[in-house]
């Protein structure tokens, strides 16, 4: 009894010790393996110790060999299963943010870049002053805006520069980009984030992070 | 005659292994009763949290993997999740000890004291605490024996899983092209105005300057040399058409080979798998619509 009471003990700590450590359910699960395979070894050893055949032994042995191996078998599949289906959820959702960021650019660019090139001889508007036509918030030069929040959690800005220029930014409230120190327009960090410069002669798309 | 001995032996017999599979078969249902129960009282029926349900198998493993699958799920609505102690992982902790440990034990220390029993020897504890052990232990190995066939079944949907996730990941790249395409199709249109206004169109030639839209147009800066006027290109294992229906509409088409073979779309006339779009663009609006 008190064997069993300490193995128990060393699985728990090992356990509760990894998971605090690194978080992750995972390692916490393999690391409390290692004890728990040496309580089963020593289980086993004793359990055919005394009033068992070598034959019976052996068969017994095999047995329990089967049951571990298919156990581990278990483990490994539904370690690399859940963790692929947790990484993917991720993916899907950056997939979802980056394609909501595009769109959410494109739509508030296009019509301005229609009405700057449908303009009438002799009107004559900047790039900028189109903008605030349809956008009527007070586009100061170089300050940055909040357009619009959308409902996938993402935020769009703009900013206008020499008058010829307006960059719209969108901003993920939820998806991380690769760099985890990039500043973000809001002021966070390592948060997605890609801008469209509209200028006379195009529009040009980039994923900033 | 002798099975109506037998039989009568086993019903007077308490440790007798019919009796045996009884208790064992009367402890799994208790077990699972017991756990259901618990994941009502705990308050587990949320549901964000699809582990509710994978608690009565009792593996640790589908425990665990329960915990990361919701831990992804609080993520993809940007919860911090990871490596927050909760009830779910004591519940794996537990599940670990009983399952590997306490369940194994009480099963080597019943069958024994069983065989002592039978031979007469005396045993603390007597028959109840032997039927306990038996039951308990038993119903754990039980539970734990048709771990590997779940595993098996489980990487088979796996495997049709990621099949699945690569085309729709292609699906998603082949959207993103012609999306890009569609919105360099409307710059192209715009910037064929007359300097004085008007006269914005995909179809005709303007003061010389350019012809109808081409793929060169659409494709933007390092794509190769696809500036064709037969308005077709393949890039990789993706394919793209324009036809410009009228000056201030016009039609993309994107295909993609399905890699590995067996996407849900019919074969093309190839004879490959093939997942296709097509994109209406107008000068302002872009309506993207997956072909099935």
């Amino acid at each position: 009894m008190g064997w069993l009471v300490f193995s128990v003990f060393a699985v728990a700590a090992t356990f509760v010790l990894t998971f605090i450590t690194t978080g992750d359910i995972w390692d916490a699960m393999f690391a409390a393996a290692v004890p728990v395979g040496l309580f089963l070894l020593g289980l086993f050893l004793r359990a055919t110790r005394k009033n068992v055949t070598p034959r019976q032994r052996v068969t017994l042995l095999f047995v329990v060999a089967l049951i571990c191996i298919g156990v581990a078998g278990h483990w490994m599949v539904m370690h690399s299963m859940t963790r692929w289906q947790h990484d993917q959820l991720l993916t899907v959702r950056d997939r979802i943010q980056r394609s909501l960021m595009v769109s959410s650019v494109y739509d508030r660019a296009t019509p301005v870049f229609s009405a700057f090139h449908s303009q009438r001889f002799p009107e004559n508007k900047s790039m900028t002053e189109v903008f605030a036509d349809l956008y009527p918030s007070i586009m100061e030069k170089n300050a940055t805006i909040l357009l619009d929040s959308l409902d996938g959690g993402v935020n769009v800005y703009a900013r206008s520069t020499w008058g010829a220029m307006v960059v719209i930014t969108s901003v993920s409230s939820v998806g991380h980009g690769m760099d985890p120190e990039f500043r973000n327009v809001d002021g966070r960090r390592g948060y997605l984030q890609s801008c469209l410069r509209l200028t006379p002669e195009g529009m040009v798309y980039e994923v900033q992070n | 005659m002798k099975f109506r001995i037998d039989l009568q032996r086993a019903v007077k017999d308490p440790l007798h292994g019919i009796w045996i599979a009884c208790y064992i078969g009367a402890a799994m249902i208790a077990l699972g009763a017991v756990q259901e129960s618990f994941v009502h009282v705990a308050g587990w029926g949320d549901p964000a949290i699809p582990i509710a349900h994978a608690v009565l198998p009792a593996q640790p493993a589908v425990l665990a993997g329960g915990i990361e699958v919701a831990e992804g799920i609080l993520q993809f609505s940007g919860h911090t999740a990871r490596g927050v102690w909760s009830g779910y992982v004591t519940t794996t902790l537990m599940a670990m000890l009983i399952s590997y440990m306490v369940g194994p034990a009480l099963l080597v220390w019943g069958i024994r004291a069983r065989a002592r029993h039978r031979q007469q020897i005396a045993v603390r504890g007597g028959v109840p605490a032997i039927a306990a052990a038996l039951a308990l232990g038993g119903s754990t190995l039980a539970a734990v024996v048709p771990a590997p066939l779940y595993a098996l079944v489980s990487h088979r949907t796996y495997t049709m899983l990621e099949r699945d996730h690569r085309h729709s990941e292609a699906l998603d790249d082949l959207s993103v092209e012609l999306y890009v395409m569609a919105r360099n199709a409307q710059v192209e249109y715009h910037r064929s105005g007359e300097p004085r206004g008007g006269g914005h169109t995909w179809l005709t030639p303007v003061h010389g300057r350019k012809g109808p839209l081409r793929m060169c147009d659409l494709l933007g800066p390092g794509r190769g040399p696809q500036c064709t006027e037969s308005a077709h290109v393949t890039i990789g294992r993706q394919m793209f058409s324009l036809r410009i229906e009228r000056a201030d509409s016009l039609t993309l088409h994107g295909l993609v080979v399905c890699e590995p073979p067996g996407c849900p779309a019919p074969a093309d006339t190839s004879g490959q798998d093939t997942l296709s779009m097509v994109v209406g663009v107008t000068p302002l609006n872009v309506n993207m619509i997956f072909e099935e």
